[in-house]
């Protein structure tokens, strides 16, 4: 096989593109591949990608978590990083890819009973390698067990009168009488809508998955999404008006969490590559719910956007690669870098997000308008747009969520409990990850001062949440 | 009983913002409409008082409504302008003929004076010529090439400052994903800027650039305004199609969307080694161009040697024929200067539509306000 | 072209749905499974599971209007009977719906001999067909 693969560039009609001599089995964008070849294809790929991710670090020594949902392309990934580590190893010469390999899987039967968790773990046994599971309402415990205090943000209103600006949510510490599955299913009947509740399921497990590199000691975080879903997540998440961290969360290596960095090793594999390097290699995986899962195209934003690049690519069978490939070459902002990130999603926030939106959603009839309306011409500075009375600090929290997070909010139920984790990004306890960034502890504490009049103390009884059901 | 309005909470609401979702009066739809145009108008320091800005005029909704709010935005707040409608003739019969007798009673509804310049005049191809040559698969492209450089030489012809669009948000927000899926870096970077630079001291804007297309219609009708309402009889790729019926199901699971893909579009930053190059100018008709010979130069030439493909190609540099010779960039500055010098002096006002029929030998045409190059049919 | 699709799809070449299928002239046996979601569209009743996949064997006719049954044929036909409700979550119209692959006898169908249209495939008795869905959650 090694001669014909160097057999050189030109194409054997009808033939595999790479040994030439064996009928193709499937085509990949107008490539033709024996099966085979198709498979040594996928994982020298895989492996070419790795070294591309180690480039900036070559000596890098620390453990990977494998986040492993136990769908196609993160079943793929484990077979593919166990493969490369079991054949590094064997290789004398070459450095071990990682000092250990860890899979991280959050547990979701919380929200769908019907989740597949006893197939995933069956699928990662397979592996034998640690499995680390938690439950998605582990959300609600507090990380490192420290008690902080209830932070209520309620009607606050960003900008005077404006009944859309309100927002509804609390962040609270959950009352002992409930439990954190009850907070959790809460929370999730609390949000507008379902792109809002996939919004809010992808925060949370990105915040448990983080916590769970953390816990086991891996520096890295190996995220299964395919170019597919990198596509898809581009589209949605450009939908979402997430554009500022959109280069960050779907990036190929992030150091944005600092202290654990989020890698997307299998991003060169479009869906129909995994389909194929699964069954082809009889790498078995889970079929795992979604709240969208038998909707059809409008189900959700997330939802919509698949079914147009599936749509899209099957006219233009580069759109996949080419939006992956943009990616790349997009960049985070300066500012973004050097946000504060936001309370909810942990993601950078643009501060003027909410000046920006009420500068050009215009929903209120207040003073604001009526002086526009009598100084012809006049560019108001920020300050007036939005200074009113008490608001002053509560524009702050605004500025500490971002633009997408700030939709999420407006659209909430009243009383909606969010967890602690939005509490934890106000803490200074990672400020080592996040000085790299920019954003330093001070900032931070002055932050936590500015909102200290809606932080509420344990004892004040605000905790009692009943209504919230 | 009736619902009250969202915003004013006295009147009775009569329509639910497609932007907002809130159930508010007529009056406070005008309000909310005019004054988010205007505040676009005011962050993107569009314009600085006395400039001469031409309005893309087509006929169309978004160019009709255009006009009027610009009209009644200068008044309001005394912007200081000076309003012209600048329309491009396509030449497509049956569809520009018609909405050009729009733009005509534009003209005498809201009293500004109208130029019109023509493909025709300007290249010798009218569109339904080009597409008898070409066929109707790439005919969006020489029209939106065309289009671009019509406006710039109109408004060289007028020595206008400005020219604004009637581009909306709808169109951004699918140009910023149309580049986003086809890996069009710079045109990602540029497509979102409200203001672009046009032929040299001339600045482009849109004005609706976060205006949606539903509100523009909305506010044409409940204002009465006198539109033509006909699509392009020459339909876009099938590409453009696709961003479009995603962004319309987009619109209905999410109102918000259009704006928020807006907002996305402006944060996306792109790495600076991928930044287009400087543009200089076509060796042919001086336009401004990154290659030696400007798109338009090379559609052209592709045209009258009667292989179109060839323009479309990227070889469309290495052509040296021309066939066509449309008047020279340079010639038009030295006339727009020469305009502004006199005007300066205090001479009478040389440049109202009676010169126009100088410089044009009173050719008659049209426009539409798409100016993005792909495609520019509404 | 021989097809069993219901009017309302395909206006230019309508041919009325079969409410039952035609063997007169021979049957074959069709081993069709469904993955990544799919087999919970389809009718509980008609699925065994086989070493973990969800399959069912489908007596199919050799032909169909005279024509060699395509998989065309059968793709219309599973909707019709064994998609239990929201077809569009199948097909649209006589398509499988994108981001739905289609493996016939192990290897990717789209690899048809010259440019011929994959919808065209001649089912042969004893073939296995699988459609695997790619989209998030099945």
């Amino acid at each position: 096989m090694g001669e014909t693969l160097r057999r050189g560039r030109e194409r054997v009609p009808g033939m595999c593109i790479k040994c030439k001599v064996t009928k193709p089995s499937v085509t990949i964008r107008q490539s033709l591949y024996c099966k085979e070849c198709f498979i040594k294809t996928s994982i020298v790929k895989f492996r070419t990608g790795q070294s591309r991710l180690r480039k900036d670090t070559p000596h890098l020594q620390t453990k990977a978590l494998v986040a492993f949902s136990g769908g196609a392309t993160s079943s793929a990934m484990l077979k593919l990083v166990v493969d490369h580590q079991n054949s590094v190893r064997k290789d004398v010469d070459s450095t071990p890819a990682y000092t250990g390999i860890v899979i991280g899987h959050i547990d979701e039967t919380c929200l769908f009973p019907e989740a597949p968790e006893e197939e995933i773990r069956a699928i990662s046994g397979e592996s034998g390698l640690l499995y680390k599971t938690v439950g998605v309402e582990e959300v609600f415990t507090l990380a490192g067990g420290r008690r902080t205090a209830l932070i209520e943000i309620v009607q606050a209103s960003i900008a005077p009168g404006a009944e859309r600006d309100q927002f509804c949510a609390r962040l609270v510490r959950p009352a002992s009488s409930a439990s954190h599955k009850e907070y959790l299913k809460a929370l999730f009947s609390s949000l507008g809508s379902t792109t809002d509740r996939e919004a809010m399921l992808d925060v949370i497990k990105r915040f448990l998955i983080l916590q769970l590199a953390r816990e086991t000691g891996c520096g890295v975080v190996l995220m299964g999404d395919s170019g597919t879903r990198i596509a898809t997540k581009t589209v949605a998440l450009t939908s979402r008006g997430r554009g500022f961290s959109l280069p960050i969360e779907v990036a190929a290596k992030s150091q944005w969490f600092g202290d654990v960095s989020v890698w997307r090793p299998m991003r060169d594999f479009v869906a129909k590559e995994i389909v194929f390097f699964n069954y082809w290699t009889g790498q078995r995986s889970a079929v795992v719910p979604t709240f969208t899962t038998g909707e059809a195209r409008l189900g959700s934003i997330d939802r919509l956007a698949e079914a147009f690049i599936a749509e899209l690519d099957q006219d233009f069978s580069s759109t996949v690669p080419t939006v992956c490939r943009t990616m790349q070459k997009l960049e985070p902002h300066d500012e973004a870098l050097s946000a504060l990130p936001c309370l909810i999603c942990g993601m950078p926030a643009d501060d003027n997000a909410q000046a920006w939106r009420n500068r050009l959603t215009i929903s209120s009839n207040d003073a604001e308008d009526g002086s526009i309306r009598s100084s012809p011409s006049a560019t108001l500075p920020e300050s007036s747009l939005l200074a009113s009375d008490n608001t002053s600090s509560l524009l702050e929290i605004a500025r500490a969520v971002c633009y997408a997070c700030q939709s999420l909010l407006h659209h909430a139920s009243p009383g909606m409990v969010l967890p602690e984790f939005c509490v934890e990004r106000l803490g200074a306890q990672d400020v080592s990850g996040r000085s790299a960034q920019g954003t330093t502890g001070a900032q931070r504490e002055t932050l936590r001062k500015q909102i200290d009049e809606f932080l509420l103390k344990d004892e004040d009884g605000a905790c009692d949440n009943s209504a919230v059901y | 009983m009736p619902r009250q309005c969202d915003i004013c909470q006295r009147a009775r609401a009569i329509i639910r913002r497609p932007k907002t979702g809130q159930r508010i009066c007529k009056e406070c739809f005008f309000h909310v409409f005019e004054t988010e145009v205007h505040h676009t108008i005011v962050d993107g320091r569009l314009f600085s008082p006395g400039d001469r800005v031409g309005i893309g005029a087509s006929g169309g909704k978004d160019s009709t409504v255009l006009a009027y709010v610009m009209k009644t935005l200068n008044e309001r707040y005394s912007y200081g302008l000076e309003l012209f409608l600048l329309s491009v003739d396509e030449g497509i019969a049956g569809y520009r003929d018609d909405s050009l007798e729009t733009v005509k009673r534009n003209k005498e509804q809201y009293g500004l004076p109208l130029m019109i310049v023509s493909y025709e005049q300007l290249y010798g191809w009218s569109m339904d010529s080009i597409v008898e040559a070409v066929g109707r698969k790439n005919n969006c492209t020489f029209c939106g090439v065309f289009r671009r450089q019509a406006l710039d030489r109109g408004a060289l012809m007028l020595d206008l400052d400005h020219i604004v669009t009637g581009h909306n948000a709808d169109d951004v927000a699918e140009t910023i994903l149309m580049n986003l899926l086809r890996g069009d870096i710079p045109r990602l970077g540029r497509c979102t800027e409200i203001t672009t630079a046009g032929d040299g001291y001339m600045g482009r804007s849109k004005p609706f650039k976060y205006a949606y297309e539903k509100e523009i219609v909305m506010y044409a009708y409940l204002k009465r305004l006198d539109y033509f309402s006909t699509e392009c009889t020459y339909s876009p790729n099938a590409y453009r199609g696709y961003a479009r019926q995603f962004l319309k199901d987009l619109e209905s699971v999410r109102p918000s969307a259009i704006i928020d893909i807006i907002h996305s579009g402006e944060a996306i930053k792109v790495s600076e080694e991928v930044q287009a190059q400087k543009p200089s100018s076509c060796e042919r008709c001086g336009y401004i161009s990154s290659n030696a010979v400007c798109k338009a130069c090379a559609l052209l030439e592709g045209l009258e040697r009667g292989i179109p493909k060839l323009g479309i190609s990227r070889s469309a540099k290495h052509f040296e024929r021309q066939a066509v010779e449309p008047v020279h960039f340079e010639r038009l500055r030295e006339k727009a200067h020469e305009m502004r010098r006199r005007r300066m002096c205090g001479d009478s006002n040389p440049c109202t539509t009676t010169s126009c029929d100088d410089s044009c030998h009173g050719t008659t045409c049209a426009c539409t306000t798409d100016d993005d190059g792909a495609g520019g049919c509404h | 072209m021989a097809s069993i699709i219901n009017t309302e799809n395909t206006a230019n070449n309508a041919k009325p749905l079969l409410p039952k299928l035609d063997f007169s002239d021979g049957s074959q046996e069709l081993i069709v499974e469904f993955g990544g979601g799919l087999e919970a569209l389809i009718k509980q009743e008609m699925l065994k599971n086989v070493k973990g996949a969800k399959q069912t064997n489908v007596k199919f006719p050799k032909q169909i209007n005279k024509h060699p049954a395509t998989i065309r044929d059968l793709i219309i036909h599973l909707r019709n009977f064994y998609v239990k409700e929201k077809p569009e979550l199948f097909c649209t119209g006589d398509k499988v719906r994108p981001g739905i692959l289609v493996i016939i006898n192990e290897e990717d169908w789209e690899i048809v001999e010259d440019n011929s249209d994959k919808y065209d495939y001649e089912l042969k008795n004893k073939d296995h067909i699988l459609f695997i869905s790619t989209l998030h959650g099945g």
